[in-house]
């Protein structure tokens, strides 16, 4: 008896860290490979190419707890770049460059949200609008510049110095355990889960839908418009086809994580997980000279395992639910 | 909203009563919803149990308990006793009986005939959308009830 329950246990912690476990044997070995692997400056290096991602993630989180994915979120970090170089260009003061480029962020959130409210849409309608606005917000950032890089003139100041050295990671960090926080501990968080559970459910309870959904998409929209922002402000210059297939790299972050994509769960501290355990497999495959074409094939290939093993987890759960029926 | 566990369902219907400003107090959350499965005898092992883990008579227990936290004063029960069996049929009718005495209305929608004579003041009958008639007092009758709904 006592060993069964141990190996339960066992399977449980496997189930639900799988992903993790394997990661943590490929970061072992990269690391016995080739020592600069472990090394603090490394490791650091890493944290900060992902931050930008990450925080798109954190966005995208809200969005799959609340039921259904944003895909406009490349786009927006492509364009709120782009408003932010052009602003500064322009000559516009630099915090409020970064205003701009968080108010079109906010501005599309809210599209998005009202559009998919408005139809009272499910995750289906949510991700056709969404994509909608992909292509719409795509061809914003494209036309300011004609579908030119643009060169930003920025000073040193506030500007320039969030997308170097430790700040990226350090907001990015600071974000995520402030959306954790507001996910857990607060009404807000709580209706989230229920609105992405079951939201006929949620509604018949007195949760007001409507006005939660938009905001999901305007937290998701903001966000990655501040990825956009720290993304130009590294490089100080803007591209406008920067953010492309960032929301599918976010939606890996999230689903690597383990959060699930049928809503109503979920957690910040798993996407955050999630967007790291990408970032170190890319960089353990550069440093095992794994070309960037083969990544692509163990990238696909994980976030097919998360999702296959967040399904197994679920049906050996309630398998074992059934047994504890009362 | 069954994958959550019963703390949670319970207190949606009024998540103000237990937080402090925008935060949840989990503590209070805890002891609003061990006093509802106290109050009610919901039979489960802990607060925190997902609702699909209980029996059909409990679940419609903490469906009633999360819409007595809201205290309203009037509870409309859609068929409150369907698909349970009898004891907990029974519980669920001591408990409307609570209520009623405690001075609120319940307005309960069933197409079990018994159920509807036995629980009623008032019985409206319904049929195809309308209502076809009131029924109080010594009227309250199978014969009476069958007669207006076929007219």
């Amino acid at each position: 008896m006592r060993k069964y329950i141990n190996r339960d246990a066992l399977l449980n912690l496997m189930l639900s860290n799988g992903i993790l476990l394997v990661i943590v044997a490929l970061i072992l070995v990269t690391g016995a490979i080739e020592p600069n692997f472990l090394t603090w400056r490394n490791l650091v290096n890493v944290l900060r190419q992902n931050a930008v991602v990450g925080i798109v993630a954190c966005g995208m989180t809200y969005c799959i707890i609340g039921g259904a994915y944003d895909l406009s979120v490349g786009s927006v970090v492509s364009m709120s770049g782009v408003i932010a170089i052009l602003s500064i260009n322009a000559g516009v003061n630099e915090f409020l460059a970064i205003a701009y480029a968080l108010l079109a962020g906010l501005g599309v959130g809210i599209a998005n949200g009202s559009l998919i409210s408005l139809i009272n849409g499910r995750s289906g309608e949510a991700f056709i609008v969404t994509y909608g606005m992909q292509v719409v917000v795509a061809s914003i950032a494209l036309f300011p510049s004609n579908g030119l890089f643009i060169a930003g003139r920025v000073s040193e100041g506030f500007f320039k110095t969030i997308g170097r050295g430790y700040w990226p990671i350090g907001l990015f960090l600071a974000i995520a355990v402030a959306l954790e926080i507001i996910l857990q501990r607060t009404r807000f968080g709580r209706k989230m889960c229920f609105i992405g559970s079951n939201m006929d459910a949620a509604k018949m309870s007195g949760i007001r839908v409507k006005p939660h959904r938009v905001s999901f998409y305007a937290i998701s929209g903001v966000l990655a418009s501040f990825a956009g922002v720290l993304l130009c402000s590294r490089v100080t210059s803007s591209n406008p086809t920067a953010g492309v297939g960032f929301e599918m790299d976010a939606i890996a972050a999230v689903v690597v994580g383990g959060t699930s994509t049928n809503g109503g769960r979920g957690s910040i501290i798993r996407t955050l997980i999630g967007a790291i355990v990408i970032g170190v497999m890319g960089n353990a495959l550069n440093i095992l000279d794994i070309t960037a074409y083969h990544q692509q094939i163990v990238k696909g290939m994980l976030i097919i395992a998360a999702v296959a093993m967040d399904l197994w987890n679920k049906r050996i759960r309630a398998r074992r639910m059934a047994h504890e029926r009362v | 909203m069954l994958d959550m566990d019963i703390v949670k369902n319970i207190t949606v219907t009024k998540l103000d009563a237990v937080s402090r400003g925008a935060f949840l107090r989990r503590r209070k959350e805890a002891f609003v919803a061990d006093e509802y499965v106290k109050k009610l005898d919901i039979r489960t092992p802990s607060i925190h149990q997902v609702l699909s883990n209980l029996s059909g008579g409990n679940q419609q227990k903490v469906v009633l308990a999360k819409w007595l936290f809201s205290e309203a004063d009037i509870l409309i029960l859609d068929e409150p006793t369907r698909g349970i069996d009898v004891g907990a049929k029974y519980e669920i009718y001591c408990l409307i009986n609570r209520l009623t005495e405690q001075g609120k209305a319940v307005i309960m929608i069933s197409s079990e005939l018994p159920e509807v004579l036995g629980m009623s003041d008032r019985i409206l009958v319904m049929h195809e959308g309308r209502i076809k008639g009131e029924l109080t007092g010594i009227d309250k009758t199978a014969e009476r009830v069958m007669q207006l709904a076929i007219d």
